[in-house]
């Protein structure tokens, strides 16, 4: 192992002082509002710092070191575009949180129920939070594989005179500890922990990224850089593992990703204000890139110190993916590796937590709600999203246990989440487009939720699934399903268009 | 050093400065961030416990 005793110590009390902290605020907690929207009270400042905790899961570190380690420094051209696209259109503009905060819809299915129908609600709801948990279920068997190499823990330990394999254990203990955030005080507990685990995570960051620059000195970089991706490290263009469709798939999905992803939409309801809102989306794409940079960043440096060839016992498709963890277990200083530790658990506490909550709330108010005769009083609707919550839970531990690995971390990420841009397409046509229907909005939520998933099983079923590239299915996925959503809608109008709901 | 600046790209130059300078504006962002969002973390605790205030009243 990589610790000693003092490590320890330190992660234990960060973590019993967040865990005194989470439960300590569910006393605020009075009714639905509080628990889902911690009754509207969230400013800038806090939201940017509880989001950036949010932001910094355990598995986006294991995955930005991936990039880092697999593409060098090349995917910062990706980001700039992106950040470029959101900032003018979601930061400056105002684009979708304007017209959307007029709504005061809660979620996403919320306002396809009243822009479409309860038809396209229930379908969106239940196509955004398989998505979702789809996207969320990957986060405990990666970040245990990584825990796992950062601390270069034995893969079986001892309990009770029985080996037992470690992963499935640490994956119980982590969802363990996520579960008690997410059920303790809902929003207002993952707020208030998240942004605690803020100051730890990004001290952690800040303390890990000159350590790694100072380990092996810029010059090294350049020539990992050079020597293992030539050009291809630097310009996303020319990279084996982007290239132009990656490119355009990555563009169009951060367009969509806004609209379409549950978690953003509920913090935007959240808000004060809708200029909070914009305010905040504009801060985080200005200012959050860096974050991810400094993370690529390690995985350099990784690369550098580690080598292209899986070693150490490393299983080679497993390597990309816990290198980065190795190199930083060897890294990082007892005393700081406590206070790393306590990071990397917060990170993956402070990632899940909020899902686990998102996805459980879009379950109980878009896909089971419609199909009751009397609204839920407060208390069965807490029970209730408690209880989804702990269904969700099994299920994405079930999922790691059982999960093969056949694409990067990043291609997995980006499938789950084109799965639902096409309520992202349906927003987007339902706020500015008044011939959008809700044929349309049908087809464009199926195509764009179905697409990544055949690409997921054909890469499993098919002889020479390596080639094919999750660029293909991702692009074409947004493309058909806005095709079908334009087609559609001007085929099969709405014949009663829902007027109230257009702003 | 200033041999391997010279040798470089304009990409890879571009490359290099734009990590170094969105690195050290996200420390500086963070920093900021964190001691705005403690007033806010306070603001939201005292409308919370105001809200709660009127339910019991």
């Amino acid at each position: 192992m990589n610790t000693i005793p003092i490590d320890w110590i330190i992660a234990g009390i960060i973590l019993t002082l967040i865990i005194v902290g989470g439960y300590a605020s569910k006393f605020l907690v009075k009714n639905v509002a509080d628990w889902t929207v911690a009754g509207r009270n969230l400013r800038k400042f806090l939201l940017i710092s509880s989001g950036s905790a949010e932001g910094i899961g355990l598995l986006s570190i294991a995955l930005s070191m991936e990039v880092g380690f697999s593409s060098g420094l090349s995917y910062f051209g990706i980001f700039l575009l992106v950040s470029i696209c959101s900032m003018v259109l979601y930061g400056i503009a105002g684009f979708v949180i304007n017209r959307f905060r007029k709504t005061e819809a809660v979620t996403v299915p919320e306002y396809t129920d009243r822009r479409f129908s309860k038809g396209v609600r229930i379908l969106c709801g239940g196509v955004i939070a398989f998505a979702g948990i789809l996207n969320l279920a990957i986060f405990p068997i990666m970040a245990s594989n990584f825990l796992i190499h950062f601390l270069n823990a034995p893969q079986h330990m001892e309990v009770l005179g029985l080996q037992l394999p470690f992963v499935p254990l640490l994956m119980a203990g982590l969802m363990g500890l996520a579960l008690f955030f997410a059920y303790t005080g809902g929003m207002v507990s993952v707020i208030f922990t998240n942004y605690i685990m803020a100051i730890i995570i990004n001290g952690v960051i800040f303390i890990i990224t000159w350590l790694a620059i100072k380990d092996v000195g810029f010059e090294a970089i350049h020539k990992t850089l050079t020597t293992n991706f030539g050009e291809g490290g630097f310009n996303p263009l020319l990279s084996d593992n982007f290239g132009p469709l990656f490119i355009i798939w990555a563009i169009l999905g951060s367009i969509l990703n806004f609209p379409s992803f549950a978690p953003t939409m509920q913090k935007i309801a959240s808000t004060d204000n809708a200029r909070t809102a914009r305010q905040m989306t504009l801060l985080g794409t200005l200012f959050g890139p860096g974050r991810v940079l400094a993370i690529t960043l390690w995985g350099v440096v990784a690369l550098t110190v580690l080598g292209p060839v899986a070693s150490g016992g490393i299983d080679a498709g497993l390597y990309t993916k816990v290198a980065g963890a190795k190199y930083l277990g060897q890294l990082i200083p007892p005393v700081i590796f406590g206070f790393a530790l306590a990071g990397m658990v917060s990170a993956f506490i402070s990632t899940v937590d909020s899902y686990i909550l998102t996805w459980s709330t879009v379950l109980v108010n878009d896909v089971i709600s419609p199909f009751l005769k009397k609204p839920l009083t407060a208390k069965k609707h807490i029970g209730l999203l408690r209880m989804c919550v702990a269904l969700i839970a099994i299920l994405i531990y079930l999922f790691g246990i059982f999960y093969d690995n056949k694409e990067s971390l990043l291609e997995f990420i980006m499938l789950t989440g084109t799965m639902m841009y096409g309520a992202g397409i349906s927003i987007i046509g339902g706020l500015y487009w008044k011939r959008a229907s809700t044929a349309g909005a049908y087809g464009a939520v199926i195509f764009c939720g179905l697409i990544p998933v055949v690409s997921m099983v054909l890469r499993r079923i098919s002889e020479n699934g390596e080639a094919l590239k999750a660029q293909y299915f991702g692009l074409g996925a947004i493309i058909l399903a806005s095709l079908v959503f334009v087609l559609l809608s001007v085929i099969i109008p709405d014949k009663n268009r829902r007027k109230e709901s257009l702003v | 050093m200033m041999s391997l600046w010279n040798d470089m790209t304009g990409w890879q130059i571009f490359t290099y400065l734009y990590y170094g300078i969105n690195i050290v504006t996200y420390v500086i962002f963070t920093i900021v961030t964190i001691i705005g969002g403690a007033f806010d973390l306070r603001h939201m605790i005292r409308e919370l416990l105001k809200d709660s205030d009127e339910i019991q009243g």
